[in-house]
């Protein structure tokens, strides 16, 4: 049984002019050790995902449908006070996109790290400080750095920090929001550095969130494309960066570099996401994809498995049996 | 911070020093009035060389920028020199009326933010309820409705009709103590709290929802933060999230609105005082005013400014205690 | 310069305004506050039609503190009376020689000639009926003129007959001789005319005393005539004879102290509150963004004194200020505005400055500037247009501080005395006894009035607020 299990997950901000369908029929599946990465523009839904899994929408977003289980346990059904006691950061915690503002300013790294701990954990104060200058020098900060505030550390040991924060409770999971967004190539290099070897001294799974699927590859196992609040494309990370079918994969590939390995042509995807007020009609990505059929403007395609194992894609031109 | 406090306090010199200089010249340059028709009372009776004798005592036979040269000096070592009308040193005169002002004032800011602030935060916790709306909507009261409105009306009822009524005033009307004055010492306490309590009640009434609405809005800036939604992620409870993280960073907005209404004290009751004959520094000015007593309207500009620089200084030096990411002098 | 109002401008403006209009009309408060507006331009623009009563010169309406006139709905007030005018036209009951020859009814002509030496009594009578409750104030006038008088003394006796036959006298002039002319006012108020009535007992009810039986009332007039010589003439002519029982209720909102119709002031407040309000806020703004952008763009020496000339005025408490400079340089509500907006623009200058500032470095500012266009022309064309929303709803939220500030002036006593402004209407309520009387006919109404055009404004700027300032807009 997968540790994290995602199944039709439908997520729905209100707004004055209707509906956005941010998360729309999404499913995958996170294994315990495993990650998974979460490829995609700006504004296809990845932060919504991330966000209805912790239960932490914003005050218009409401989870309309599908399940969430978490070692089998719906947590979209858990109440919330359960679910904030005994899931959040204790089995699930997050980094999240834009670490800069993640921490609170005015109070230090050590204090909000030793504040998780002693949420979750029956340990004296002293405990929960040596925890966090242990968990600090982890990350590959040095221990005094607990005292600092977060304006006197810079944007990767800021992220740093809020990484080190995320493991205060040991938990099962960890969802990365665009951890090298917003920092330049060297620090991200770093904290991809930093995120790896985590992931190999640590037994945790992650789901890291990128529009860049060079660093999903980097990281992850398995990685889930979405596109306009679906799943586009999902499975074994190495057969989606090496053989992308769908082509909205491809064009994710070729227009980010990768961080590591050879540069190559930067070419930036034409168009705009759709309007998830109102998307497109048949595949979302009909009005961009250089391969659109008629068909592609009429039928919705669902997600299916290709010929390799666990690979699955949302296209007409791959339009194999159902799964 | 040593540089910075020292450049804080020549540019406050400069302020005052320019503050002084306006008092002068309107008080005593291009003043209309000449200084000794304020005399008038005396100058009936009085013969010409005590006139004389009074002009000299205060000062006005010297030439114009002697004049000013000794007063700027005596503003500055805070000599404010004689009333006209009691013929007493300002600063004892002021010392008498300070207390009325700053007891009405002081309790009047202090029922203000505890009734506003729990009310802001319940709002800012409470988006779109009924509670957050008619926190809106007190707020916007605040902005068109006249305080001294509130007073006129609170007067009438509490005291006029109530005395019509029922045979007695249910708070009193004038005065800061009922005359004669108790005795014992706390039934003196609790009669001038009784006098206190209509005007300080009105003030309430005229500002809380606009501090409750000055409170939610800095809270609801800090609830949409990123890092509210990490402590929330945290597993935090709500009211952790509320207090210890967003309440958290309102505090330095909150201390330095606080901290700049300060100087307000002084000339903030003004009409209070009027509407209540209560004997403070609102009624020492307007009688000022009324008889042309120059001395004390300069006093209490001049105070005023000062308390105005000296607040500054302490929100700046408050703000970066509070926020460790703004060192002093970064506010604004 | 001529692009700056160019078609193509124009259609953007337009536009522009459209939309505004079209965020602004889905936003409640904002119409509701649009509405009182409304109804404030309304009042002011109608004021002649709303009230026959010019707010300043009234004669005696009622008597003082008269109730509004819809009180009487009310059971314990039913009894209450309104003003009622008695026009006195007289009617001869002894006329010895024909003396009588000009016209009857209010104005009466006298034609004496003396045939003889016997003294002459002509006496004249005018009756009226009254039966409602007694009234607290009331007045009687007439006058008298005579011409042509030669060797004649004579006198002029007024006299009150009350149903049951009490005599009280109003008027007792004799030993008159020579030509003359005379007003006479007999007020019940008035301290000479109840101490020739009743000696000892000063501030008696005269309404009480008079008024208190039902039924028919007399006047009586007696003109008498003693000629010195056989050709003593003497014409007299007695006119504008009336009776003015005050009402203890007046008009839609009664009538203050001085007798004066209260909904009078306060329709007429409108002009006033208005006028006040917008000068200042427009005044006020102009100095605001002048200041703020001329910093702002300019920077150096002028930002520095501008910024300076702020920080002072900081320093200084707005109402002590204002009060000190209307004390000093007249009451004058010109100055008032003037000084009001002179002090009340340093917050918008900051906020004007500092967009300025960020405007002035985004790119198509440095275009223009790098294609040769004047600091004038830039500031014109593209900083002006970027700040005019922020400065129109800035401007809306001064115009309530303006009219409260103007208020407070007047409440302490330093408004204009000419002008009539509801400040003005609180502080005679406040000085003259509207409490002690409980007159909350003159309390309420004009701080009522003040309160609705106050939000109104309040309103209309907060909606702007919620436009202008996305950031609040998605808040809600
Ligand atoms: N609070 C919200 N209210 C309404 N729409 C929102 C809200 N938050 C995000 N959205 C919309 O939902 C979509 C998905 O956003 P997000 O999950 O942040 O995307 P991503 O993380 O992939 O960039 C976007 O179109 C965004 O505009
Ligand atoms: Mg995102």
């Amino acid at each position: 049984m997968a540790l994290l299990d995602v199944e039709n997950l439908r997520m729905y901000y209100e707004i004055m002019r209707g509906e956005v369908k941010a998360v729309d029929n999404v499913s995958f599946q996170v294994d315990t050790k495993e990650s998974l990465g979460l490829a995609g523009e700006s504004g296809c839904g990845k932060t919504s995902a991330a966000l209805s899994i912790l239960k932490l929408l914003p005050w218009n977003g409401k989870i309309v449908g599908g399940a969430i289980r978490l070692g089998g346990e719906d947590i979209v059904k858990m109440k919330d006070s359960e679910f904030r006691n005994k899931i959040r950061w204790k089995r699930i915690s997050m980094i999240f996109q834009g670490a800069m503002n993640a921490l609170h300013p005015t109070y230090t790294v050590g204090h909000q790290i030793t504040e998780a701990i002693l949420k979750h954990e029956v340990v004296s104060k002293r405990e929960a400080n040596e925890r966090a200058t242990k968990l600090i020098e982890l990350v590959g900060m040095e221990s005094e750095r607990v005292k600092r505030y977060p304006h006197e550390l810079s944007g990767g040991m800021k992220q740093r920090a809020v990484t080190a924060m995320a493991l205060a409770c040991n938990p099962d999971l960890v969802i990365a929001d665009e951890p090298t967004t917003a920092l330049d190539v060297i620090v991200q290099a770093q904290v991809l550095k930093v995120m790896k070897e985590l992931k190999s001294r640590l037994d945790i799974s992650m789901i890291v969130i990128s529009h860049d699927l060079s660093l999903i590859s980097e990281i992850c196992d398995k990685s889930a494309i979405m596109y306009a609040g679906r799943i586009a494309e999902y499975g074994d990370v190495v057969h989606i960066y090496k053989e992308a079918l769908h082509p909205y994969t491809e064009k994710l590939i070729t227009a980010f570099p990768s961080v590591i390995g050879p540069k190559t042509e930067l070419s930036s995807i034409p168009g705009f996401p759709p309007d998830l007020l109102r998307p497109p009609p048949g595949c979302r990505f009909h009005p961009r994809c250089p391969y659109a059929m008629e068909i592609c403007c009429k039928k919705e395609p669902s997600l299916m498995e290709v010929e390799s194992k666990d690979h699955f894609v949302a296209c007409h031109l791959h339009g194999g049996e159902k799964k | 911070m040593r540089e910075y406090l020292i450049k804080r306090i020549i540019v406050s010199l400069f302020i005052l020093w320019v503050i002084a200089t306006l008092n002068f010249v309107i008080f005593q340059v291009i003043s209309p009035i000449s200084p000794e028709e304020t005399f008038a009372p005396l100058s009936l009776e009085v013969s010409p060389e005590v006139r004389e004798n009074l002009r000299e005592l205060y000062g006005l036979n010297d030439d114009l920028h002697i004049r000013y040269l000794k007063y700027i000096r005596n503003m500055f070592t805070f000599d404010f020199g004689i009333s006209f009308r009691s013929r007493r040193p300002i600063a004892s005169e002021m010392a008498v009326r300070l207390p009325a002002t700053v007891l009405l004032l002081g309790s009047a800011m202090v029922a203000t933010i505890i009734v506003g602030t729990p009310l802001g935060i319940l709002a800012a916790s409470r988006r779109g309820s009924k509670l957050d709306i008619a926190t809106i909507g007190s707020g916007l009261l605040t902005w068109g409705v006249p305080v001294f409105y509130i007073q006129l009306v609170g007067m009438l009822l509490f005291c006029f009709y109530f005395n019509r009524w029922f045979g007695f005033e249910f708070f009193p009307s004038r005065g800061l103590y009922s005359i004669p004055p108790p005795q014992n010492p706390l039934a003196f306490m609790g009669d001038v709290a009784w006098h206190m309590a209509l005007p300080v009640l009105t003030l309430v009434v005229g500002g809380f929802g606009s501090w409750a609405l000055y409170t939610r809005n800095v809270l609801l800036d800090a609830l949409t933060q990123d890092y509210i939604v990490t402590a929330r992620a945290k597993g935090l409870s709500e009211r952790t999230v509320l207090y210890r993280h967003a309440f958290r960073s309102t505090l330095p907005p909150i201390v330095t609105i606080i901290a700049l209404s300060i100087p307000g004290i002084i000339t903030g009751a003004m009409i209070t005082e009027f509407i209540f004959t209560l004997p403070g520094i609102g009624q020492w000015y307007l009688t000022g005013l009324n008889s042309g007593d120059y001395p004390v309207l300069q006093s209490v500009l001049f105070t005023y400014a000062i308390l105005t620089i000296v607040c500054n200084l302490i929100a700046d030096l408050l703000y970066g205690v509070l926020d460790p990411r703004i060192r002093v002098g970064m506010r604004r | 310069m001529a692009s700056l109002f160019s078609r193509d401008k124009r259609i953007i403006w337009m536009r522009r305004i459209r939309n505004f209009w079209e965020e602004f009309s889905h936003t409640k408060i904002g119409l509701v506050g649009l509405g009182l507006l409304v109804l404030y331009i309304l009042v002011a623009a109608l004021s002649p039609w709303l009230t026959p009563y010019d707010p300043i010169a009234q004669p005696r309406l009622a008597q003082s503190f008269a109730m509004p006139e819809w009180v009487t709905v009310f059971p314990q007030f039913s009894n209450l009376t309104k003003t009622r005018r008695i026009t006195l036209s007289w009617n001869v009951e002894n006329d010895p020689l024909n003396l009588v020859t000009g016209g009857w009814g209010t104005s009466v002509g006298v034609q004496y000639k003396a045939g003889d030496l016997q003294p002459v009594l002509l006496v004249l009578h005018s009756k009226f009926s009254y039966a409602e409750i007694p009234p607290n104030e009331f007045f009687q006038q007439f006058a008298y003129q005579s011409t042509d008088t030669k060797d004649v003394e004579y006198s002029v006796t007024l006299n009150l007959v009350t149903p049951e036959g009490e005599i009280y006298q109003f008027w007792d002039e004799g030993g008159l001789t020579g030509d003359r002319g005379q007003w006479v006012t007999r007020d019940s108020k008035d301290p000479l005319f109840i101490a020739a009535l009743f000696p000892n007992e000063p501030g008696k009810h005269l309404g009480k005393v008079f008024f208190t039986q039902k039924g028919e009332y007399t006047f009586v007039l007696e003109l008498r005539f003693r000629p010195k010589s056989m050709d003593a003439t003497a014409q007299l002519e007695i006119s504008d004879s009336k009776l003015v029982i005050l009402g203890h209720v007046h008009g839609i909102l009664g009538a203050d102290y001085f007798a004066k119709d209260i909904w009078a002031q306060v329709v007429y407040g409108a002009q006033l509150s208005l006028a006040i309000g917008f000068l200042a806020a427009i005044v006020g703004t102009s100095i605001g963004i002048l200041v703020g952008v001329v910093s702002g763009y300019l920077g150096g020496i002028a930002d520095e004194v501008s910024m300076r000339i702020v920080d002072i005025l900081l320093c200084l408490p707005l109402l002590p200020l204002l009060l000190a400079l209307v004390n000093l340089y007249g009451r004058n509500v010109y100055y008032i505005v003037l000084f009001i907006a002179i002090f009340g623009w340093q917050g918008l200058a900051r906020v004007i400055r500092s967009q300025t500032l960020s405007i002035r470095e985004t790119a198509y500012i440095e275009t223009a500037r790098a294609s040769g266009a004047g600091g004038f022309y830039i500031m014109l064309r593209h900083i002006i247009p970027n700040i005019i929303p922020v400065a129109f709803a800035s401007m809306v939220l001064a115009v309530p501080s303006a009219i409260l500030f103007e208020s407070a002036l007047s409440f302490l006593g330093f408004g204009d005395p000419r002008v009539p402004t509801w400040g003005k209407m609180l502080q005679h309520a406040f000085q003259s006894g509207a409490f002690i009387n409980l007159a909350w006919w003159w309390i309420i109404p004009p701080g009522i009035a003040i309160i609705g055009i106050c939000m109104a404004f309040v309103f209309i700027g907060f909606a702007f607020d919620e436009i202008v300032n996305p950031r609040l807009r998605r808040r809600r």
